[in-house]
C-alpha cells in the first residue's frame, strides 16, 4: 500500500541517486596545470617539461607572456593545486589563489598570471592547512582587467573543495 | 525517589567543607577548560576580523607574522623602517591600484598613534570588506588634527574639538610628551571591532612636525611653537610599513617577489591571509596544549571528588545501616551516592561558568590593552556547552564507584555493622 | 496481652543459618513463635546468635532451613527488594544507639518511616509532624527538645525519639535491639515503661532484645536464646 508521502519519498531517492550521474554526462574537465597555458606558449619549457631556468644572477622576472585559453571560458573543470587565502575567517576562507606548487622557491620565478586561478566560493570552505594540496571544481572564467597593461586571468566559481588525491 | 533527593541533599549539608571543597575543585577546572576554549576561539576571531581587501603588506625585512602582527594589530614593533623613496617608487608602481603609507611608533594614553594619509580612510578594510565610516566629523586636513578610534573616544571621553597631547615612544611619561603640541580631535570613527578603535589617527606630516628637536632621541628643549611648524613644510623620510591594493590580484606574487628582492633597501612584503594562517599555526600547537593540560586539570579535579566521597562512606555506614532499617532498598542508597556526585558535579560546573563570566568581565579591558584580544561577553557556544556536558558526565560516571561499593556495603551490612 | 485464636505474629519453624563462608550454621531454632500483642523479652550474651536472629526477622537475611513466617508471610517467599518493603510497611527498629541521622531535625527523623513506607503513612491521620509531636509527647520530650539539632540531646532522649520513630505509623512489630544497654540504670526502667505503654497503645508486638538480666520482670513473657539456639555460642 503506496501512500502519497511515500511515492514523493520514492521519487526524492530516486531523483537524487540520478544527480550525480547527471553531472557526469556534463563534462567536468579534468584540468592539468599546463593545460592552462595555450600551446603556442608551452614552447618555454623545455623538453623534460622543466621550464628555461636562467642563472645569470638577474632577478628573475615574471615571464611577460601568460596569455590565457579562451575557449576554457565557461567550462566546468576540477583542478589540483595549492590555496593561497584572500579573504574568510577564522573557520573558513572565501576568496583564494589557487597556484601549483607550494611555498615561494625562489629558484624559479613565481607563477605566471596564467599559472594562477583566483577562486571565489560562497559560504566558504574550512581550509586546515596550507602545506595540504586540494581539488577545486567549478566554473573557469577567463577575465580582463582594464588599466596601463591590459591583463587577462583565468577566475573561478567554485563549487566543491576536496582534498587532492592521487 | 523522592525521599532520596532531600536526604542526599541533607546529608552533603552535614559534610559541608568536603561537599564545598569537591564543589570548588570542579569549578577551578571547569574554569580553566572553559577559559582556554574562550581564548582560544576569540583570539582567533580578533585577528580574523582585522583586515580585508589588502594584497600586500611591505615593511623593512622581518618575518611576515612579525610584520603582519605590528602593521595590523599594533602589536610588538618594527626592527626597521621603509625609506619615503621606496614607498613612492612601489605606490606609483604599474600594478598598484591604491597604498596606504603608515607610521607607527608613538602613543596616547595607552593608545597607539598611526600616522598616514588620506589613502587610509579611502581604502582601508576589515572584516568582509567593509570601509572605515565616520560616528562624527571627517578626516583630518590640518597639521594638528587628529582623527580618533570609537574606543578611544569612549574611554577617554573625546569629543570633537577636544585636546589631545601624543607622546614619543609607546609609553606615555612626562618627559617623553611632546608637551606643547596639542592636536584637535576632527573626527570620530565607528566602531569596528578591530585595533582601529583603539588607534589615535594622525598624519604622516604630523609625525615629522612633532620629532623636531627630538632628533636626538630625547627632549632637547629646543621644540618650536605649534605657529612656526604649521608655517614649514614637512616630508615625511620614514615609514614603517605600506598596505597596498593591486588592479589584478594575479600580479599578486610577481610584485610581491620585487619587492622582496629590491636591491636598495632590505624589504619584505607579505600577503595577509597566508601570515594570518602561519599565526594560526603558532597558535595551534599552544592551543593543543592548553586544552591537553585543562583537560588533565578537569580529571584531577573529578578524582578529588571521588575520594571525598569514598572516604567518606567508612563514616556513613552507621547512615545507610539506619536507611535499611527504615526500609531503604540498596539501590536506595546506590542512587543516593549517584545523585551525590551529580549534584556536586553540576554545582561545580555552575559556580566555574559563573566564576568564568566575572573574570572575563574582570579582566577582559586589561586584556584588550595588552594583548589586543578581544574577549566579549558572550552566551556559551555549543561547543562549550558540549564540553561542560562531558564534565557533568564524568562526574556522574565517578559517582558509580562508590555507589557500587556503598550498595554491596548496604547489602552485606544489614542493619549491623562491623567495623 | 494475649489474644487466642489468632495466627501467630512471628513464627520460626525448624529454622538453621549459615553465614556464607562458614562452614556450621551460627542459628538453629526448632520452634519459636510471638502472639499478638506480646511483649516478648529475649535474654542473651553477645556471640549467642542475636544479630543473626534479628537480621533473619526484618528480612535483611533469609533462613538456609526452615521458614520464618512473620504477619502470615513467608519472608524466604519474598525478593529482596519486597522484604525491604516489607521490613518498612510492617517493622519499627530501634537500635542500641546512635539511631538518629544527624542531618535531620527530630521531626523529620520520626517521620522517616513514612517516607519509605506509604503503608504507614496511611495509618497516620492527619498531618505527619503532628502526630509526631504527639508520640513525642508521650514519650516526655518537651517541646523545647523537639526543636534542638538532634546531636544535642541525651542518649535517653535520642533513644525516646527513636522509639517514637519505631511507633509512627502503627507497625505491627516492633523490634528493639538492646535499646537501654548505653542509658544509665534509673533511666532504663523509665524507658521500658514508657515503650511498653506505647506497644500496647498502638496494639503492636514487642520483641526486646537484652543481655541484662534485671530488666525480664518487665516483660510478660522472656526466653533464653542461649536454650532455643541449639547451636551455642559460636558467631
Amino acid at each position: 500500500m503506496m501512500k502519497t508521502k511515500h511515492i514523493l519519498i520514492l521519487l526524492v531517492a530516486m531523483m537524487s541517486f540520478s544527480l550525480p550521474s547527471y553531472a557526469k554526462q556534463e563534462d567536468v574537465l579534468k584540468l592539468d596545470w599546463i593545460d592552462l597555458i595555450p600551446e603556442a606558449e608551452r614552447n618555454q619549457f623545455d623538453k623534460q617539461g622543466m621550464p628555461a631556468i636562467n642563472h645569470s644572477g638577474d632577478v628573475m622576472m615574471q615571464s611577460k607572456l601568460g596569455s590565457v585559453r579562451p575557449e576554457l571560458n565557461g567550462s566546468t573543470v576540477k583542478i589540483p593545486g595549492f590555496v593561497i587565502p584572500l579573504e574568510g575567517n577564522e573557520n573558513i576562507v572565501t576568496e583564494f589563489l589557487l597556484v601549483p606548487y607550494f611555498g615561494a622557491c625562489i629558484h624559479v620565478p613565481p607563477p605566471p598570471p596564467n599559472q594562477i586561478v583566483h577562486v571565489k566560493i560562497k559560504n566558504g570552505v574550512p581550509i586546515e592547512s596550507l602545506y595540504d594540496a586540494i581539488t577545486v571544481t567549478g566554473i573557469i572564467k577567463v577575465e580582463t582587467w582594464s588599466g596601463e597593461l591590459a591583463q587577462t586571468g583565468y577566475t573561478m566559481q567554485a563549487v566543491g573543495v576536496a582534498p587532492f588525491e592521487l | 525517589m523522592s525521599p532520596t533527593l532531600s536526604l542526599a541533599w541533607k546529608s552533603a549539608r552535614n559534610r559541608k567543607v568536603t561537599a564545598i571543597l569537591s564543589i570548588l575543585t570542579v569549578a577551578i577546572s571547569v574554569i580553566l577548560l572553559l577559559g582556554v576554549e574562550r581564548i582560544r576561539t576569540q583570539a582567533k576571531s580578533s585577528f580574523a576580523n582585522t583586515i580585508s581587501g589588502t594584497d600586500l603588506i611591505v615593511g623593512g625585512r622581518s618575518g611576515q607574522v612579525n610584520l603582519l602582527l605590528y602593521s595590523v594589530f599594533r602589536i610588538g614593533n618594527a626592527t626597521n623602517n621603509i625609506d619615503w623613496k621606496s614607498y613612492q617608487e612601489f605606490s606609483q608602481h604599474r600594478a598598484v591600484e591604491w597604498a596606504i603609507p603608515i607610521s607607527l611608533g608613538d602613543s596616547h594614553k595607552g593608545f597607539r598613534v598611526m600616522g598616514t594619509n588620506h589613502s587610509y580612510f579611502e581604502h582601508y578594510r576589515y572584516g568582509q570588506k567593509q570601509n572605515l565610516t565616520f560616528s562624527q566629523g571627517a578626516k583630518f586636513d590640518g597639521l594638528f588634527e587628529t582623527v580618533v578610534g570609537a574606543d578611544v573616544a569612549k574611554q577617554l571621553g573625546y569629543k570633537i574639538g577636544s585636546e589631545i597631547i601624543i607622546a614619543h615612544g609607546i609609553s606615555d611619561v612626562g618627559f617623553s610628551r611632546h608637551d606643547n603640541l596639542p592636536f584637535k580631535v576632527v573626527g570620530i570613527l565607528a566602531p569596528t571591532g578591530t585595533p582601529v578603535d583603539k588607534t589615535v589617527h594622525v598624519s604622516l606630516q604630523a609625525i615629522e612636525a612633532i620629532h623636531v628637536g627630538w632628533e636626538s632621541g630625547a627632549n632637547l628643549g629646543n621644540t618650536p611653537e605649534a605657529h612656526q611648524l604649521n608655517a614649514m613644510d614637512f616630508q615625511p623620510k620614514q615609514i614603517t610599513a605600506v598596505m597596498l591594493g593591486l588592479k589584478s590580484k594575479l600580479q599578486t606574487f610577481a610584485l610581491q617577489r620585487q619587492i622582496n628582492t629590491y636591491t636598495k633597501e632590505p624589504l619584505s612584503a607579505i600577503l595577509p591571509g597566508v601570515a594570518l594562517h602561519e599565526l594560526w599555526g603558532m597558535m595551534s600547537v599552544a592551543e593543543q596544549a592548553l586544552m591537553a593540560v585543562s583537560g588533565f586539570v578537569v580529571i584531577a579535579g573529578l578524582l578529588g571528588m571521588l575520594s571525598s566521597l569514598l572516604t567518606s562512606l567508612q563514616e556513613r555506614r552507621r547512615e545507610m545501616a539506619i536507611l535499611r532499617a527504615m526500609g531503604a532498598r540498596p539501590k536506595h542508597v546506590f542512587s543516593l551516592l549517584i545523585l551525590e556526585a551529580s549534584s556536586l558535579t553540576f554545582i561545580g560546573i555552575i559556580a566555574g561558568t559563573l566564576a568564568l563570566y566575572l573574570i572575563l568581565t574582570l579582566a577582559s579591558p586589561i586584556i584588550q590593552q595588552s594583548y589586543g584580544i578581544n574577549l566579549s561577553i558572550i552566551t556559551l557556544s555549543s561547543y562549550e556547552l558540549s564540553l561542560l556536558g562531558l564534565v557533568q558526565l564524568a562526574g556522574t560516571v565517578i559517582g558509580f564507584i562508590p555507589a557500587l561499593r556503598a550498595y554491596k556495603q548496604s547489602l552485606s551490612d544489614g542493619m549491623t555493622i562491623r567495623v | 496481652m494475649k489474644t487466642n485464636n489468632q495466627p501467630p505474629v512471628i513464627e520460626l519453624s525448624q529454622v538453621s543459618f549459615t553465614w556464607p563462608g562458614n562452614d556450621s550454621p551460627t542459628l538453629a531454632i526448632p520452634q519459636l513463635h510471638v502472639n499478638q500483642g506480646e511483649h516478648l523479652f529475649v535474654k542473651g550474651p553477645s556471640g549467642c546468635g542475636k544479630s543473626t536472629l534479628l537480621s533473619l526477622l526484618t528480612g535483611i537475611n533469609t533462613v538456609t532451613k526452615g521458614k520464618v513466617t512473620v504477619l502470615n508471610q513467608c519472608l524466604s517467599d519474598l525478593p529482596g527488594n519486597q522484604r525491604d518493603k516489607f521490613r518498612a510497611d510492617h517493622i519499627g527498629y530501634i537500635f542500641q544507639q546512635f539511631n538518629l541521622l544527624p542531618y535531620l531535625s527530630v521531626i523529620e527523623n520520626v517521620t522517616l518511616p513514612c517516607q519509605f513506607s506509604k503503608q504507614r503513612r496511611s495509618q497516620v491521620s492527619g498531618d505527619l509532624q503532628t502526630e509526631a509531636k504527639a508520640l513525642l509527647n508521650k514519650l516526655h520530650l518537651s517541646e523545647s527538645l523537639m526543636n534542638k539539632p538532634v546531636v544535642e540531646l541525651s542518649i535517653g532522649q535520642q533513644q525516646r525519639v527513636a522509639a517514637a520513630r519505631a511507633l509512627i505509623g502503627k507497625p505491627k512489630v516492633i523490634i528493639a535491639d538492646e535499646p537501654t544497654s548505653s542509658l544509665d540504670h534509673d533511666n532504663r526502667t523509665a524507658f521500658i515503661e514508657l515503650l511498653l505503654d506505647q506497644v500496647n497503645h498502638a496494639q503492636s508486638t514487642l520483641l526486646f532484645v537484652s543481655h541484662d538480666p534485671t530488666l525480664e520482670p518487665l516483660f510478660d513473657r522472656s526466653i533464653d536464646l542461649r536454650s532455643l539456639n541449639q547451636v551455642g555460642g559460636e558467631q
